[in-house]
């Protein structure tokens, strides 16, 4: 590791008192470190973080953690440094900062280890709201931060927790080699107005919405179970995150000649699969209600509205609605539309979609359908079941080559 | 008019059967005069393919959700005949419900309040402690709930005396001469839930009053997402008002800004709140299936107030349960219910908002 000197950095905006303080983050020996992307300690670091996790009581209760302990294991074994195409030296860019969403209690840990795993060092706002997930994770990191042989990624990351305030937004943003910024257009927005360093870079996240496509001539040829395995992978899509994802679906296109019953059969195996599985609190219910009536009164008249016992809301929008990507559902409500052939779902395409889950078409009619479309539109394809995964390429990016620098040698 | 009709009758005294056929009628009438008048409740019945015409069962009619007051201006009547513009007083930062109201609905918000009030009151006018300050020295840009409320229940007093003054400090003068000449007799005091426990209960220098309270019939509701968060529920709330100035009468009223008039009124002598013949509440689970007495759920609202807004047929966001239906212990006839509280804010999971 290559240690950079730059004074009059960290403690003084760590310690800012309108920060609130985890003891992980009062830490005034704070400085820049970056080393080469996915180096063993960062890697130990994410084994470590996963182990411990996974140790952590009632850590079934959260399905999200559960979820977050698979991914770190499953980067790992995938042995991301092989996988990463590198011919070129690589260092982090220096000081990430990380401003994450206040409402995904998990989104934040993610962040960090992208940023970790680029080489970087990382300052990452946390949601200010209360999660217990966010505790749990932040006690786990506490605890390993505490030990000597993280000693160097205490000293060079540090977890911050404000309300809105700009100065600090500022401050931070005007000292960071790059940030990666997560929000409404709104907020990011605001925040790119904020300086930051000529050679610093911005990732933005902001919102996308999704979509799925099914070929129903391949759902005419499954079993009953195929059903019923194909209605599960869709489930954990769009229920997983009630919906509010920009990974969450929210249109199904079902692809070649309609076919109602074998459409309604999939929403009815699906009614049984929530109704067994799904806790809604009664809040959920109310939302989803009142999105339901907004989009009555936003939207041309529809054609038809299937509500299962509120657990699912099935919408069949006007044959002319063509802009779809405000059009959204939550916990449970989808719009259903019919295509003849793969190639239709480019009229609907925009720039803010970002992931297409599929199920029934082969990845080479789908690279067909990407490159000979003129598509703004699409970060991801993935199958059904799939689409909730959050990867190291994402939204567009491959995170990790763009936190790092290229250093030719010659 | 039903309202002219009904006010004839005592509020407290309608039985099940009566009650059921009065609004299986009337809340079809509702619906088919917004279904003329308010182009989006139009639309929102049309695509759910209900038709209001045809025999409906009385828990069929389609509810609209709360928020939906906050997000759109829903108004069955035109522009130049609201007289009114009501807004929600919640906490700053979020939407605000906005109730138009025309002169007939006004009036008749009125009427019935008065109705309710003076069952429980009687119709003699008591001398009136408001825990607020004078609507008339504060800014009326706005004329929110907590306005619209101190309005409306005013007229159920005399003398009136704010125990607020512009700097929002407690004017001891004015309450103390308040006090002296009415406190020996019943009087009223009327405030929002959260104001009357913040200066009543918490504020209230005791050796600054040269008499009690003993004598007084306090009436509040409202204002108690504020409650929640102190963790102090009406239980408590009573006992405090009790041991500090030996209030013992208190009546606490439930009610939307949606459905401003047809009041719950909490009984002192049974703890529940009351249906009027004005309103009607319905618990539905998650499913929206009506759930059966003493079943916590959603909250449904009847009122057969709202005219010149859609508003009269409602979700809330409130828990509650019903306890029973015309054989409660006070006396009065309708369902009598308990509210719990706001179904828990949920844990928005999503990609944007940064707070």
């Amino acid at each position: 590791m290559e240690e950079q000197k730059r004074p009059k950095l960290g403690a003084a905006v760590i310690l800012d008192k309108e920060i609130l303080n985890y003891d992980v983050l009062r830490n005034t020996n704070f400085s820049i470190k970056v080393s080469e992307p996915f180096n063993n300690l960062s890697i130990n670091l994410m084994t470590d973080f996963s182990y411990e996790l996974r140790k952590t009581k009632k850590i079934n209760l959260f399905p999200d953690l559960v979820y977050l302990t698979f991914w770190c294991r499953k980067n790992i074994n995938n042995n991301l440094v092989k996988h990463f195409n590198n011919n070129y030296l690589r260092l982090g860019r220096g000081l990430i900062f990380h401003i994450c969403p206040s409402n995904v209690p998990t989104n934040f840990i993610y962040s960090f280890f992208f940023g970790l795993l680029s080489g970087n060092s990382n300052i990452v706002k946390i949601p200010s709201k209360n999660f217990k997930e966010k505790d749990i994770i932040l006690s786990v990191l506490k605890s390993l931060f505490n030990k000597k042989k993280y000693i160097n990624l205490k000293n060079t990351n540090c977890f911050i927790q404000y309300n809105n305030k700009d100065k600090i937004t500022e401050k931070i943003s005007s000292i960071c080699d790059g940030r990666v910024i997560w929000g409404g257009n709104k907020t990011i927005n605001d925040i790119r107005k904020m300086w930051i360093p000529e050679r610093a870079i911005d990732i933005t996240f902001p919102d996308r919405y999704s979509l799925s496509v099914i070929n129903l001539d391949k759902i005419k040829k499954l079993r009953l179970e195929q059903i019923k395995m194909l209605t599960k992978k869709f489930y954990h899509d769009g229920y997983m995150m009630n919906q509010l994802a920009c990974n969450s679906p929210h249109f199904i296109f079902w692809v070649g000649k309609k076919n109602k019953e074998l459409q309604n059969s999939f929403w009815n195996e699906l009614n049984k699969i929530v109704d067994k599985n799904f806790f809604f609190d009664d809040i959920h219910i109310v939302d989803k209600y009142t999105n339901l009536m907004e989009n009555i009164i936003i939207q041309k008249d529809f054609k038809n509205i299937k509500m299962l016992k509120n657990n699912i809301y099935v919408i069949d929008p006007d044959n002319k609605t063509n802009n779809i990507e405000d059009i959204r559902g939550v916990n449970g409500t989808f719009f259903q539309k019919n295509i003849n052939q793969i190639n239709d779902l480019k009229q609907f395409i925009t720039k803010k979609c970002q992931t297409v889950s599929y199920f029934g078409f082969s990845r080479e009619q789908l690279r067909y359908f990407l490159l000979n479309n003129n598509l703004l539109g699409i970060d991801r394809v993935v199958p059904i079941g799939k689409a909730t995964e959050i990867d190291i390429i994402w939204d567009g990016y491959d995170i990790v080559k763009s936190l790092s620098r290229v250093i030719s040698v010659e | 008019m039903i309202i002219d009709s009904l006010q004839k009758l005592n509020p407290f005294n309608v039985n099940k059967r009566k009650k059921s056929k009065i609004y299986t009628d009337q809340i079809k009438l509702l619906s088919l005069h917004h279904y003329k008048h308010c182009k989006k409740y139009k639309k929102i019945i049309n695509n759910l393919k209900f038709k209001i015409k045809n025999k409906n069962r009385l828990i069929d009619f389609p509810m609209l959700p709360v928020r939906l007051f906050k997000k759109f201006e829903l108004k069955s009547v035109s522009e130049t005949k609201i007289v009114k513009r009501l807004v929600s007083s919640g906490t700053s930062g979020q939407e605000l419900s906005k109730i138009y109201l025309d002169k007939e609905n006004a009036n008749n918000q009125a009427r019935v309040l008065g109705k309710i009030m003076s069952s429980i009151l009687g119709s003699r006018r008591l001398p009136m402690l408001i825990i607020d300050q004078n609507p008339k020295i504060t800014d009326r840009s706005t004329f929110n709930a907590r306005v619209a409320a101190i309005y409306g229940f005013s007229m159920f007093g005399i003398k009136h005396c704010y125990l607020l003054n512009k700097k929002n400090k407690i004017d001891y003068l004015a309450l103390n001469n308040f006090l002296q000449k009415y406190g020996k007799d019943k009087f009223l005091i009327f405030g929002f839930t959260s104001l009357v426990y913040e200066y009543l209960i918490q504020k209230l220098l005791i050796g600054s009053i040269k008499s009690n309270f003993k004598n007084g019939i306090l009436i509040h509701g409202g204002g108690w997402k504020k409650m929640e968060k102190l963790k102090v529920n009406n239980s408590i709330f009573k006992k405090k008002l009790l041991q500090k100035i030996k209030l013992n009468e208190i009546y606490n009223y439930y009610g939307l800004i949606e459905q401003i008039g047809s009041v719950f009124i909490e009984s002192s002598k049974c703890g529940y709140f009351h249906t009027s013949v004005f309103s009607d509440i319905f618990i539905r689970d998650k499913k929206f299936n009506i759930l059966k007495h003493k079943k916590r759920g959603l909250i449904q609202l009847l009122s057969l107030l709202p005219t010149s807004y859609p508003g009269h047929n409602i979700l809330t966001e409130d828990i509650g349960e019903i306890i029973g239906e015309d054989n409660c212990k006070c006396g009065f006839k309708g369902k009598y219910f308990l509210v719990h509280g706001r179904a828990k804010e949920a844990e928005i999971r999503g990609c944007s908002d940064i707070r």
